[in-house]
């Protein structure tokens, strides 16, 4: 299977991350009725209002993150994933990583939920891998531009 | 870098045009391109080779370092 170029792998995770983008907006949009809805129902010891607060700001760097994967899995669709705004976009998704690992710290006080410490784990290492990507991707762009202009 | 490539001055003294050099010498014009306007950032051994071997002399006729 192709893995870059048209009709490969990365223009369907494309697909399949602009429909998470969508869905990711709707869920953010009524955040306040699903968080509502669920306290309700499943677990009535949550805190609403810092929940919501909590929810809101990890759901907006969230979106950010998967926005900035699009622009990637794009470039790959494209051909040519070496380029210095993929360094950008990986840097973006790191500190977006960071600040939802942070706010999960903070909202384990308020979100008693094991699914709160699972994702503290998941972004820590987001945040980490994501940074040490974009520095090995700024590296391999410079061996590249070295090797093309070597005649 | 002060390495000048004077690449143009030899072709135009054995008459090559840069299509025929660089279909000689088996690069394509967009790399001989870079290589004439002083773009490019290394040359392979083999491509030097080639290019004296084409033209027929050494390769310090195409160097010349500014200081």
């Amino acid at each position: 299977m192709k893995v870059k170029g048209e009709k490969s792998l990365s223009t369907f995770i494309e697909l399949c991350l602009k429909l998470l983008f969508v869905i990711g907006i709707i869920v953010v949009l009524g955040l306040p009725y699903i968080l509502q809805k669920y306290s309700e129902w499943m677990h009535p010891q949550i805190n609403y209002y810092p929940a919501l607060a909590i929810l809101y700001a990890s759901g907006i760097p969230a979106l950010i993150i998967v926005y900035r994967f699009i622009k990637i899995f794009h470039t790959l669709g494209e051909g040519d994933p070496f380029k210095i705004e993929n360094v950008q976009n990986l840097k973006v998704i790191s500190i977006c990583s960071l600040i939802i690992m942070i706010e999960f710290i903070i909202g384990i006080f308020f979100i008693t939920s094991v699914f709160a410490v699972v994702i503290i784990g998941i972004f820590a290492v987001a945040w980490l891998g994501a940074y040490i990507l974009s520095e090995l991707l700024k590296e391999a762009i410079q061996y590249k531009e070295e090797n093309e202009l070597t005649i | 870098m002060a390495i000048i490539v004077n690449l143009d001055v030899m072709m135009a003294k054995r008459k090559i045009s840069s299509s025929e050099l660089s279909e000689k010498i088996g690069i394509s014009m967009a790399n001989l391109s870079i290589l004439k306007t002083n773009k490019g950032k290394a040359i392979r051994f083999s491509t030097l080779d080639a290019i004296c071997k084409v033209l027929d002399c050494q390769p310090r006729r195409y160097f010349r370092v500014e200081r």
